[in-house]
């Protein structure tokens, strides 16, 4: 099934509508690089609601993001930025 | 010596600079030794060639352009040596890496959900975590490791990663994505997991 928006939606098995864990967990990585349009972000919480293996992919992402500041500073790196 | 008639390549320089240019060659290469060839004799060219350096770039970034170069013709010889394509050294593609941890679906894997790593941030402070942390980033395919890096330590932005890696936005996308996946799942194995740690 494909949503108005052309996103892609695939049936559970206990038949709602829920975006699969790849694209979430996708959404997310890319989430750390770009800024997420609303519609993104919604989709994410919603999924995120249900779904324990997608949060806790998330909080995976945010520490990784902060363990890879923590590094950047130990060898000084993170230039300018 | 001319070149270090300018402040900037002073020997402080240098040894700031080498420690972070170590570490870039270390995620391309995965060789201590090979990495430290190819920062030495990117430290030489640059003191050789600093005459050349116009200033239009941040020293940084003329020094990685320089190390890159090295690290090509590491990955060069390393390529005539084993007889194998370049290509083929970082192998399978993001994409096919993704396909593995998901069911078809589109839904974790068995085995492969994410478990919860309770308060990861103490292991910040742990100099084992961050052994653990260098041999994950270590296992990373070449390329996949270079756009991590150069995303996540260097904090340089997706436009110009892709510039640099000559790749698409969407292939950049892919890769991080790819190279996340795959260090929290190390991370996962070989520190988080089961061991009452975090």
């Amino acid at each position: 099934m494909v949503r108005r928006d052309g996103a892609r939606l695939s049936k559970t098995h206990t038949g709602e509508m829920m975006d699969d864990c790849r694209k979430i967990t996708g959404m997310i990585s890319e989430g750390l690089d770009r800024e997420l349009t609303w519609s993104e972000r919604m989709r994410i919480r919603v999924h995120l609601l249900m779904c324990s293996g997608c949060s806790a992919f998330q909080k995976q992402m945010i520490f990784l993001r902060e363990a890879m500041r923590t590094l950047a500073e130990r060898i000084g790196g993170h230039g300018d930025h | 010596m001319a070149p270090f008639m300018d402040a900037r390549l002073d020997e402080q320089t240098l040894k700031q600079e080498r420690k972070y240019l170590r570490y870039y060659a270390l995620a391309r290469l995965r060789d201590a030794e090979l990495a430290e060839d190819a920062v030495q004799e990117t430290l030489i060219a640059a003191v050789q060639n600093f005459g050349s350096y116009a200033g239009r770039s941040s020293l940084r970034t003329w020094l990685v352009a320089i190390l890159r170069n090295k690290i090509a013709d590491q990955l060069r010889a390393r390529a005539r040596a084993n007889e194998v394509q370049i290509e083929t050294l970082d192998g399978e593609t993001a994409d096919e890496a993704l396909d593995a941890l998901f069911a078809r679906n589109g839904h974790w894997g068995e085995n492969a959900r994410p478990q919860r790593w309770g308060d990861p941030r103490a292991a910040l402070e742990d100099r084992q975590f961050w052994e653990v942390m260098e041999l994950c980033m270590q296992r990373l395919p070449g390329r996949i490791a270079e756009a991590f890096y150069l995303r996540e330590v260097m904090g340089e932005s997706i436009e110009s990663i892709c510039n640099g890696l000559e790749i698409t936005a969407t292939n950049c996308s892919v890769m991080l994505f790819r190279a996340r996946a795959q260090l929290r799942i190390c991370l996962e194995a070989k520190w988080f997991a089961g061991t009452g740690r975090g």
